[in-house]
């Protein structure tokens, strides 16, 4: 396993992919924050920094799972798991170390994310003699919390490209899901009760509460333990099956 | 001994993909300090043999085991096998050195392996570029440098030679042989005999997915040679004279024969004591290749079956070998 782990490092440092997609996690940060910092108002309803928090864990979120993605079916794209099988045959222990080292790459993104946010965010908006208050115990929830997501939707990411093996397709299977399916999931009135297990409301119990999704009172999300369990168990759960399914199946 | 290390062992392997099969009941060795080559015409199944000796493909039925263990269970597999698979298995822009690290890291292999293999197959000056620009050729040195990472006792190569120049065909002969010549196996596969042949010592040869031969070069080069050519103007007589030397007897032309598995001698014996008139007896020595044909044919094209015993002889339909021709007399040997 710790030879597993230090192949998949590797791979995913010695290709350009994760460089672009750290910059592209930062630019969006730097632009998202100094967009709210210099757009908000004094006046505005709701905590403006946890508003921003919000918005880029969600990109943070995004970026960690097309990373995951892109770690196994990459491998399918360019045939290289014909060495990666050769080097390790033990394939589920392909994926352990792939779920662990995006993992880990999923909660360094969001660690990003959130410190250019708030390195942004909060002298501007102190400047603008807008109050933060980083300790409130709500921000820290969305600071922690986004920072898991993060890690978690890397471990997604695997599962789902585990799954589904072709890179396009999973990466659009994500995006819809969370841009799209979602929100039509949650408009349905019978299937609405079901948000708070679903991934996007799993995801948004380990960041808020006050999702729009529920704030009508009729629902209520997770605690963010049992929420972070559930996105995890989502990730994990994804792997499993596509181990089980097609990673195992013949390589010609 | 058939867990002698470095000994490869395939025992009633079949592999089916839907209603084909590829890979039907397929048995035959490999022993240490030898190059065997393992032949046969593409889509004989010899790369999906090589992927269930190498745990990609998962046999239908069967095992194949390398030191007596199959591939999966042997730790950090690359220190015991090394392999040459499909020419492209490397991320375009991963450059060739870091390609053959990331491998080195999953085997526990330290990281100047990198530079020696590298170096080994004469790709020092091209280490740091992005495989995307290799030619076919660098990638199949590339790939081979990938099987030598961990110095492996055992070295399965599918069709290596593809892609290389004939110069570089002469460097990869000679360099599989010094590694059989240090006690290693080397198992190639190729669809050509005549790229296998200056290398090998032993063929494997598949077609259909079945084994149709196995044995040293010698062996095949004797098997091969020796048919012998008769010619009379009494041909029945002469056909019947000579079946019951049991040779394979075969009807060439008008007034030849062509018998394989008896000497010229006994030939010549048959004739002289049946009181028939020769007027051409000579040995001929077929080649390999057509040896390799003969063995493998019929996979893509029908068999000749149409005409009946003692029709006239025509030319050989397009597409069939020479030697393959209908038998006009019975072959009391059979077609082995």
């Amino acid at each position: 396993m710790t030879v597993a782990l230090r192949a998949e490092a590797r791979k995913l440092l010695t290709t350009q992919v994760w460089f672009w997609m750290v910059v592209l996690t930062a630019a969006l940060a730097l632009l998202v924050a100094s967009l709210v910092s210099a757009f908000t108002s004094p006046d505005d309803a709701g905590i403006p920094i946890e508003a921003l928090l919000n918005g880029v864990v969600g990109f943070a979120v995004l970026i960690a799972s097309v990373l995951g993605v892109i770690g196994v079916t990459g491998e399918y794209r360019h045939l290289t798991v014909t060495p990666t099988f050769l080097s390790v045959p033990r394939r589920g222990t392909v994926i352990a170390a792939k779920l662990v080292t995006y993992l880990i790459t999923g909660l360094l993104l969001g660690v990003l994310t959130v410190a250019l946010a708030l390195a942004v965010a909060v002298p501007w908006l102190n400047g603008r003699g807008i109050d933060v208050d980083l300790g409130a115990s709500s921000t820290v929830r969305i600071i922690v919390g986004g920072i898991i997501a993060s890690g978690i939707w890397g471990v997604i990411g695997i599962g789902v490209g585990a799954l589904l093996r072709n890179q396009v397709a999973a990466v659009v299977g994500i995006v819809l899901y969370r841009f799209l399916i979602e929100g039509i999931l949650s408009a349905i009135p019978k299937v609405k009760s079901a948000y708070p297990y679903l991934p996007g409301g799993a995801t948004n119990s380990l960041l808020t509460t006050n999702d729009p999704n529920v704030n009508d009172g009729s629902l209520h999300l997770l605690s963010p333990w049992a929420g972070g369990a559930l996105l995890l168990a989502y990730g994990l759960v994804f792997a499993i099956v596509g181990t089980l399914l097609t990673v195992r199946r013949d390589v010609t | 001994m058939a867990d002698q290390p470095g000994r490869i062992v395939v025992a009633g392997l079949s592999k089916s993909f839907g209603t084909v099969r590829a890979v039907d009941n397929l048995s035959f060795t490999v022993e240490p300090g030898s190059v065997t080559g393992f032949l046969g015409p593409n889509g004989a199944g010899k790369t999906t043999t090589l992927r269930m000796l190498l745990g990609l493909v998962t046999p239908t039925s069967g095992t194949a085991t390398i030191g007596g263990v199959p591939y999966g269970q042997i730790t950090l597999p690359m220190r015991t096998v090394g392999a040459v698979l499909e020419a492209s298995s490397f991320h375009p822009a991963r450059t060739a050195r870091n390609h053959l690290r990331v491998y080195a890291a999953a085997s526990g292999i330290p990281d100047h392996r990198a530079d020696e293999v590298l170096a080994q197959v004469g790709l020092t000056d091209a280490a740091n570029r992005k495989v995307r620009g290799y030619s076919l050729g660098m990638r199949q040195r590339l790939g081979l440098a990938f099987a030598l990472l961990g110095n492996p006792q055992v070295l399965l190569l599918d069709e290596p030679a593809n892609g290389l120049d004939p110069e570089g065909i002469r460097w990869l002969r000679g360099f599989l042989r010094a590694l059989a010549d240090e006690g290693r196996t080397v198992l190639v596969s190729s669809h050509l005999l005549t790229e296998v042949q200056l290398m090998a010592d032993r063929v494997v040869i598949l077609s259909q997915g079945r084994l149709v031969r196995e044995g040293s070069m010698e062996e095949l080069e004797r098997g091969a040679g020796e048919t012998v050519v008769v010619s009379s103007p009494t041909l029945d007589k002469l056909g019947n004279a000579l079946t019951a030397t049991g040779g394979q007897i075969v009807r060439s032309g008008p007034d030849q024969l062509r018998i394989t598995g008896v000497p010229a001698a006994a030939v010549g014996h048959a004739a002289f004591a049946a009181g028939v008139e020769l007027h051409e007896l000579r040995t001929e020595r077929a080649d390999l290749e057509k040896l390799f044909f003969s063995l493998t044919e019929g996979q893509f094209y029908a068999p000749a079956g149409g005409l009946p015993p003692g029709a006239p002889p025509g030319p050989p339909p397009p597409g069939m070998p020479p030697g393959a021709q209908v038998p006009s007399a019975p072959a009391p040997g059979g077609v082995r």
